[in-house]
């Protein structure tokens, strides 16, 4: 069995979407900041269990609002990736609203968030600040050093109702 | 001939391709990319499996706009409309090329956002800074202050052993423990003014007092020392009106003693110079200038932007004891005063400090 899954990767300019996109597909990583406008699209196939999953991954530009993203983008996605940068309060603050949005519009959609750049901050410090404004984080990640970025993918992957 | 000239010189932008329900290109202008006839679009590129769940619906048309499109290394950034066709109309896309007018969009966003995240990055810098200057001066604060009551019972207990029955040998010991515990207790409370300066605790205590007596019960103080050395020590006041001044007599003084100190430590034979002037004097506020002149070893001239920075040495011989507090302090309480410092040095001639103080004459 093969199929196709759609996954957006949202969040604020700057987080990392794109570098955790290739890092997943490419395995590839630059310092570089290249800004992305509109959207790149890479696919990547992967296996749960006995499962073949081919992953059409969107990344499109920041938005520090997901209402304001095109909802063509959004149509027909599977899962969603929402990214936020550790060290700018302004890509986390309105994380709960954000999720809250997609979870009443892409009801059957998987959500994993993520949060990039782990290897600049004390991830137990940042968790207790996280605690403090009831916001949870699924993945803390390093597009820079490879860490969990396939593990996010593959929650990414699963769909909502049965897990696989 | 029309025909010709049209498809050699018009740059073609738009590109029509006609699918059929499940997905299958019919057919394809070509003008933008080559897709193949009787394959899968969703072949193509990753972006058109977004198309597939699309094509069994009926009069329905979507624009999907700044798509990244990469094939047979032909790069383009495309707006896609998608038409469903009605019920006896095939499905079909149209792709428009706006890559130039999206890469200038992209230089734009991304003068934009670096400008933005470069500004976050040096607010980041700054926070970060800052924290670790809080936790300096607050451990210097604690480290000095729990330093300053053992010091003080050395202190009592060596002036009460002097007072006791003693040998020259011991008294020998008891006065070199008396001058190491005060040199400790002098770098103590360098400590204390730097934590005090920097975490913005230090105030200026301003009152009206003297300056020439103060001059003078400094060089009791100053003159010995340079005498020590064999050092000639000199002091020039080409200043009226010193009489009576409004100012914080004690971080004047010290502001003084730290630079002559110094003139003194790095200075094995010559002169040492203490001269004041007036500047000018408007609306009761004279600016009175100290020169501090040594003919002394001179300062290496790379180390001058640095020489007024806490913990750092100019001189960084061993033999030389001090923490490298003092001219970081010195400076800090000229600028705490609104005056300025300076100097000009010559290796191997000696160095000469300039202080300029803003002084209110009581009249």
């Amino acid at each position: 069995m093969n199929s196709s899954k759609k996954i957006v990767l949202v969040g604020n300019f700057g987080v990392g979407k794109s570098s955790l996109m290739r890092r997943f597909v490419q395995n590839t990583f630059s310092e570089n900041y290249t800004v992305t406008i509109g959207v790149h699209i890479l696919k990547k196939e992967i296996r749960i269990d006995e499962f073949n999953f081919t992953l059409i991954i969107w990344d499109i530009e920041g938005k520090d609002d997901i209402q304001k993203v095109r909802p063509s983008y959004l149509l027909g996605t599977s899962g969603f990736v929402f990214v936020i940068d550790p060290t700018r309060p302004q890509t986390f603050e309105r994380l709960n609203e954000e999720l809250d949005f997609i979870k009443l519009n892409y009801p059957t959609a998987q959500i994993v968030t993520v949060c990039n750049k782990s290897d600049l901050i004390n991830i137990d410090e940042f968790k207790e600040r996280l605690l403090k404004s009831n916001t949870s984080i699924d993945f803390f990640a390093s597009a820079k050093q490879g860490d969990e970025v396939e593990n996010i993918f593959y929650t990414v992957g699963m769909t909502k109702e049965n897990n696989v | 001939m029309f025909e010709q000239f049209r498809n050699k010189h018009l740059y073609k932008k738009t590109q029509i391709v006609v699918l059929n329900t499940h997905g299958v290109v019919l057919q394809s202008d070509d003008f933008i990319f080559k897709i193949e006839a009787n394959s899968a679009i969703s072949n193509f590129h990753p972006f058109f499996e977004t198309i597939n769940s699309l094509l069994e619906t009926k009069d329905f048309q979507i624009t999907f706009s700044c798509i990244h499109i990469e094939f047979n290394n032909i790069k383009k950034t495309i707006d896609v409309i998608f038409n469903s066709g009605s019920n006896d109309e095939s499905p079909f896309l149209i792709l428009i090329d706006f890559t130039e007018h999206y890469d200038n969009f992209q230089s734009i966003a991304q003068e934009k956002n670096e400008s933005i995240l470069s500004f976050h990055l040096s607010e980041l810098k700054n926070q970060q800074l800052e924290h670790e200057k809080n936790f300096k001066n607050k451990f210097l604060a604690n480290v000095s202050h729990d330093l300053k009551t053992p010091i003080w019972g050395l202190k009592c207990f060596l002036n009460y052993l002097e007072k006791t029955e003693l040998s020259e040998v011991q008294m020998d010991y008891v006065q070199t423990l008396k001058y190491t515990t005060n040199h400790i207790n002098h770098l103590v409370q360098d400590l204390v003014d730097l934590s005090k300066i920097e975490s913005g605790q230090m105030e200026l205590n301003n009152k009206k007092f003297n300056l020439i007596d103060s001059i003078n019960n400094l060089t009791s103080i100053v003159k010995p020392k340079a005498l020590k050395k064999k050092l000639d020590f000199n002091v020039t006041i080409n200043a009226i009106s010193l009489n009576a001044i409004i100012g914080d007599n004690v971080r004047i003084i010290q502001i003084l003693i730290n630079l002559l100190d110094n003139a003194i430590k790095f200075t094995k034979k010559g002169s040492i110079i203490l001269e004041i002037n007036d500047l000018s004097l408007e609306n009761n506020i004279a600016q009175i200038q100290f020169l501090i002149k040594d003919t002394g070893t001179g300062i290496v001239s790379s180390q001058k932007s640095d020489a007024f920075q806490s913990f750092n040495k100019l001189h960084k011989s061993k033999k030389i004891d001090g923490l490298g507090l003092g001219l970081s302090i010195v400076s800090n309480l000229v600028r705490l005063m609104n005056g300025k410092i300076d100097y000009q040095t010559e290796i191997g001639k000696g160095t000469s400090f300039e202080v300029i103080l803003p002084i209110r004459i009581d009249k």
